[in-house]
């Protein structure tokens, strides 16, 4: 497959790198010639320096051939221009980054050239809302069209399931608890055995329907609380957007700005939000109005260490929960070790998005789990599997992967040592970093 | 400020409010009666000032912005002074002073009538007070949603605040379109009273007149005791519905009548002015229910309904002496002169929803106690104000107290009583015609000096005109050249 991605900035970066990886393809155009330098060693691709919305420069990296097109600048406008020059020289798919909300709203504008406009803001916001009113998640992430929900949570101290092995839960809780697929402990993702101990801390994923999975996290944590007050640091686009979901859900929210002139924004756009001018991480505006009575607390500013300072220091002041905005990859194993309790990273969950596209033999789709680099594949099974009308429990699995969530004919299942694939079932996997290459393999069949 | 054409429009005005003089010369000479000469001899000076004017000035350059304040208030004095023509010439009402008080009363919808005896008077007079009213209205709905708002004053800038902002050459049809659909409800509304109050039982003469007074918020009767000297309570309630709903932005009625009905529940200022009338209403009935005033309740509901919907529309009709009321009465009637209809409707004062943004703006002011970093917004239908429609706001009310306190100084120390000086300030500044004390709904302005008419009268017009309108005129800089 034949890949271009115009713009090499921290989306562009993270999506070649994905991407290169898999054997794929790979044309970077970036018109800064020296910040293509700075990175072109940790990546295994084709380098072009010039103007992205240029035919020439288009026409001489190839259109005809090639199979996805994403421009991931910073400018809404470059990105759509490209891939409508794209369009007309003939690349396949047209993948566009559009962070303006008034181009976004308007498909209709955009569709001429542009396959997928995608807006990295409105993802965070989505995946924020989610794990704010998942009180115990702290990842969240949907495949087969909301189907199969997998659901990252927290064990906390004194709670159901702390100090159990997977296969005493599975004795007194059964059906009612979802699949324990994977833990992360501190910087380790395990693959659980029948003998693991949950302890206190670690990071679960459970797998199954959204049902089943939502009413899991009862067991993982202490007690109950629902949302009812959020504190948002950053009154820009995301940080209003977000505002505004959760007002509509009734949540009580606070938003502060450092800067007057986005807090008036703030302010004429959202009536039943209390905005506050001053800065983040300002601990005695933080403490008077009230962080530690805070369900939840958000930081989306554009200061990556702004947003790690509030949260620890709300987190401090007692806040429930903390949700931080980090697109430095660098940063995001440190936040657990901190006491973040997630992060939202726009940038990276775009290049996630934007791979999707990328065609590879029996994966359907996959994400990127909690930045360990493990990876949650939703596959096809394909024909000529050798394996196809055993027993699971008969079947050699791969070793660094865990099976969970199967989908027959459009329905969930859990999987079981009895279930039997056939082809054309789905199946969702969790894979380890050096799994992932052996998973794809064994669902491939004679396909690949 | 081209002088120019500002006197070419006033010329225009002249034109149609002459034409206009003719209607009461055909209802007098339908009466038999003789004064029809002296309208028609109003009619021909009203021409020939105006088509003289306008022959010298057929190529005078057309309105500014800056213009549009000149001809706006000069517009309803120079009507004003040519309606109170006819009163003076025929006799009906011998000073000259007391014809113009009579007339601008009538054009600015204020009602207040220096009349003793108005049973009296020719049908012509009558019906001419009746149609200054009517006119008068028919200006303001044209003045209050589409004039006004352009020159960045008044009410309806509120509500039109999302249109962007004007170009001079495209508004005249805008503004035609407008007035005529706005005007097409006034008419509608006006015709269906007058269809009421037949069936109720009163004569057609009068229901004409009394249907001018009310969808204009005016307040002129043809009878002494006002609605008053009906004692129908049939009349008296069709007359409280009509009032309470010129009272009312007529774009809500105008969306009503083309199918959005609910519109009414939607409008933060309608359910304001709902909720102030009815709690007015309670409580003024409480305090004469308290004293056995009235024989029954439903006459002290009727009775207190009538009144605070009139002063509070800005109408002015009577149907009792209120100044026998409580003192409690007094004091909320005071408070409703102030506040006035609603933004676009035919009713003066401060407006019902610049009264809600004032409170809503007392209320962010306390909120900021408890949140001193937050940043606030006053919303409004669902919109925020931008801060510069707040401060317009904070302004407006500004003026109006220290318009209402100079007022009061200057007749008090002409040496009139205080009640009296506050009553009538409040009453002819809010456009409503009985005041309190010696000018209270019983009495009637005759007593007063000359001076203080004309006084009065000058309140009329700056109550009328949304005050920014007259007052900016004594900024030098509206009259240097630009």
């Amino acid at each position: 497959m034949k890949i271009v991605i115009v713009g090499a900035g921290a989306v562009g970066f993270e999506l070649a790198r994905t991407i290169s990886r898999r054997e794929h393809d790979v044309v970077l155009i970036e018109k800064d010639g020296a910040l293509l330098d700075t990175i072109q060693e940790g990546l295994d691709c084709r380098f072009v320096v010039g103007n992205g919305v240029s035919p020439a420069v288009l026409r001489e990296v190839g259109m005809r051939d090639t199979d996805l097109f994403a421009s991931v600048t910073n400018l809404d406008e470059i990105n759509i221009i490209a891939c409508q020059t794209a369009h007309a020289l003939g690349a396949k798919v047209k993948v566009a980054r559009v962070r303006q909300e008034h181009y976004y709203q308007d498909h209709r504008l955009l569709l001429d050239g542009v396959d997928l406009a995608i807006n990295p803001d409105h993802e965070a916001v989505h995946a924020i809302r989610e794990i704010l009113f998942q009180t115990g998640a702290t990842e969240v992430h949907e495949f087969a069209g909301g189907k199969v929900r997998i659901i990252g949570a927290k064990v906390e101290p004194d709670s159901k399931v702390e100090g159990k092995t997977l296969a005493e839960i599975n004795r007194t809780l059964g059906q009612r608890i979802a699949l324990v697929t994977t833990i992360v402990r501190g910087d380790q993702t395990l693959i659980p055995r029948g003998d693991t101990v949950i302890e206190a801390d670690d990071e679960v994923f459970l797998a199954g329907t959204r049902r089943t999975v939502d009413r899991s996290l009862i067991y993982f944590r202490a007690r109950g609380r629902r949302l009812s007050r959020v504190m948002i640091v950053g009154a820009n686009a995301m940080g209003r957007e977000l505002a505004r979901d959760l007002v509509s859900a009734g949540v009580k929210v606070k938003i502060i700005d450092r800067s007057e002139e986005k807090c008036r924004r703030a302010a004429e756009q959202l009536r039943h939000a209390l905005v506050l001018h001053g800065e983040g991480t300002d601990s005695d505006l933080l403490e008077t109005e009230g962080v530690a009575d805070m369900d939840g607390f958000v930081s989306v500013s554009s200061d990556e260490e702004t947003n790690i300072m509030a949260c620890l220091l709300a987190r401090h002041h007692g806040a429930a929960k903390t949700v931080c905005l980090v697109d430095r990859t660098d940063y995001v194993p440190l936040l657990p070790l901190l006491g973040v309790d997630s992060a939202v990273s726009p940038r990276l969950s775009t290049s996630t998005w934007i791979s999707r596209f990328v065609k590879r033999g029996a994966v359907i789709s996959a994400e990127t789990l909690g930045y360990s680099g493990s990876e949650i594949l939703q596959l096809r099974v394909g024909e000529g599997c050798p394996w196809l009308g055993k027993p699971l429990s008969e079947v050699e699995f791969p070793r660094d992967a865990v099976m969970g969530a199967v989908l027959k004919r459009g329905r969930v299942e859990t999987p079981t040592g009895e279930t039997i694939l056939q082809a054309g079932d789905e199946v969702v996997v969790f894979a380890l970093p050096n799994g992932v290459a052996t998973v794809e393999d064994f669902f491939a069949g004679s396909e690949s | 400020m081209s002088i120019r054409s500002v006197i070419k429009v006033l010329s225009f005005l002249l034109l149609v409010t002459a034409g206009c003089l003719l209607l009461p010369a055909g209802v007098s000479a339908l009466y038999r009666e003789s004064d029809w000469l002296y309208f028609l001899a109003a009619a021909g000076l009203g021409v020939l000032i105006g088509g003289v004017s306008l022959l010298f000035l057929r190529d005078a350059p057309d309105l500014k912005v800056r213009e549009g304040f000149a001809v706006v208030a000069f517009g309803w004095l120079v009507v004003g002074l040519l309606g109170a023509v006819p009163y003076w010439l025929s006799g009906q009402i011998p000073s000259f002073t007391d014809a113009a008080f009579e007339s601008i009363s009538g054009f600015t919808t204020t009602g207040a009538s220096i009349l003793d005896d108005i049973e009296g008077r020719s049908h012509g007079a009558l019906f001419w007070r009746a149609l200054t009213h009517w006119l008068g209205g028919m200006g303001i709905v044209l003045l209050a949603l589409a004039i006004l708002p352009l020159l960045g004053v008044g009410g309806m800038q509120l509500y039109r605040a999302e249109v962007p902002g004007p170009v001079a050459e495209r508004l005249t049809p805008r503004i035609r379109e407008t007035a005529k659909l706005l005007w097409g409800v006034y008419v509608l509304l006006t015709g269906l009273e007058v269809l009421a109050l037949v069936v109720a039982g009163m004569g057609f003469f009068d229901a004409v007149c009394h249907s001018f007074a009310t969808m204009a918020t005016g307040g002129f009767s043809n009878h002494n005791a006002s609605v008053g000297g009906y004692a129908s309570p049939a009349i008296e309630w069709i007359i409280i519905l009509f009032m309470f709903l010129a009272g009312t932005n007529f774009t809500l009625h105008f969306l009503a009548l083309t199918g959005r009905w609910w519109i009414y529940w939607r409008d933060e200022e309608f359910k304001f002015y709902g909720t102030i009338i009815i709690c007015s209403t309670l409580l003024i009935a409480g305090s004469l229910f308290w004293i056995q005033f009235y024989t029954g309740i439903g006459d002290t509901l009727r009775q207190t309904l009538f009144q605070v919907v009139s002063i509070t529309t800005t109408t002015g009709f009577g149907t009792a002496d209120y100044l026998q009321w409580p003192p409690v009465s007094h004091a909320v009637l005071l408070i409703l002169m102030a506040v006035g209809g609603c933004a676009g409707s035919t009713g003066g004062g401060i407006k019902v929803m610049r009264v809600l943004i004032l409170l809503k703006h007392a209320k962010l002011e306390l909120k900021k106690m408890l949140h001193p970093r937050g940043i606030f917004t006053v919303w409004f239908n669902n919109r925020a104000l931008t801060p510069g429609l707040q401060t317009n706001v904070l302004g407006f009310f500004l003026l109006f107290m220290m318009v209402y306190v100079a007022g009061v100084l200057i007749l008090t120390l002409g040496g009139r009583d205080l009640v009296t000086s506050i009553g009538a300030t409040a009453a002819t500044l809010g456009n409503i015609g009985p005041g309190l004390g010696l000018v209270g709904p019983t009495s009637n302005y005759a007593v007063l000096l000359d001076w203080e008419k004309w006084l009065l009268v000058l309140f009329m017009l700056i109550g009328r005109l949304e005050l920014f309108t007259v007052l900016v005129l004594f900024l030098p800089g509206a009259w240097r050249r630009s």
